[in-house]
């Protein structure tokens, strides 16, 4: 069982896109092991692997909304990386370990709380769309949980 | 959902809903909304503080919510699969994005809305609904 740390760790669309890129280039899909590399830290390597050794208490999670950003901005963010149809595939049948959270009536408490301006590290303010704030109030929709993502404005809301 | 006709309900109306409640000629209906209207008017609400402010959005959301007269479609595993792709009857690697949903010069409320209301015999809704949708954008 996993103790003191999140229990689920929610990936925005760029970071789904590589998590679905080490994944489908894994020999073992239902027990893929994750390196670090320029997208994953070696702590959210290490963090999604306990999870997918141990997922009895923990998940890795997406909002529906981030696969829908994905397909959008398929050649730019995909990048051939994978192919469509692993891509329905992963949708149809994803591992016990990954949960496609719903973008649903439940969601909207959340964004209520999220503030449309993000104060950032150097103090300035910066605006934030409601498409990226779904990833955040996704992210709250469950307690012991982070959002890996390379947006700083993201990473400021708790 | 018996006979009745279902009503998909614009972002317009469903800040009129939540202003003055909803309308007695919707009994007539089954109305719905696509997740999208709920999010824009919050959107709307936390920029330009209009029509309501953000305290006063949750409660009437809340209210029309528990009054469950309004149904909320949204965006799930079911509704990817039936709203990404296209050509799935080929061999997989003929497996293509519905091009409806790739374009990104359209907004991701309209690509949404369009995944959620995408013609399919699984649908308890009038397909007729997604031609409604995307007669507000012309």
């Amino acid at each position: 069982m996993i103790e003191n740390m999140e229990r689920y760790i929610f990936l925005d669309a760029g970071l789904l896109a590589d998590f679905l890129d080490q994944y489908f280039r894994s020999s073992k899909r239902l027990y893929p092991h994750f390196e670090k590399s320029s997208e994953f830290s070696d702590d959210i390597a290490q963090m999604i692997n306990r999870i997918i050794q141990d997922p009895q208490f923990s998940r890795i999670c997406a909002s529906s909304f981030a696969f829908v950003e994905l397909v959008r901005k398929w050649d730019e963010i995909v990048k051939e990386r994978f192919k469509v149809y692993q891509l329905q595939a992963f949708i149809s049948d994803p591992p016990e370990w990954f949960l496609i959270e719903p973008l649903d009536e439940n969601i909207v408490q959340y964004l209520c709380i999220i503030s449309p301006e993000v104060r950032m590290a150097d103090q300035n303010m910066k605006p934030l769309e409601w498409t990226d704030a779904i990833h955040a109030a996704t992210k709250m929709t469950r307690e012991n949980s982070i959002l890996v993502t390379r947006d700083e404005r993201l990473r400021q809301i708790r | 959902m018996g006979n009745l006709r279902s009503l998909l309900l614009s972002k317009s109306q469903v800040e009129k809903i939540l202003e003055h409640g909803i309308d007695a000629s919707t009994s007539e209906f089954i109305a719905i909304m696509t997740i999208v209207e709920p999010l824009l008017i919050l959107e709307d609400v936390k920029k330009k503080g209009k029509p309501f402010n953000t305290a006063s959005f949750r409660t009437k959301w809340e209210t029309l919510m528990r009054s469950s007269k309004v149904h909320v479609i949204g965006l799930d595993q079911d509704t990817l699969l039936r709203g990404l792709f296209d050509n799935e009857d080929g061999p997989k690697e003929d497996l293509q994005l519905w091009r409806e949903v790739t374009d990104c010069t359209i907004p991701p409320d309209r690509t949404i809305r369009r995944i959620i209301l995408r013609p399919s015999e699984m649908n308890w809704w009038e397909n007729d609904l997604y031609q409604v949708m995307e007669d507000w954008f012309d």
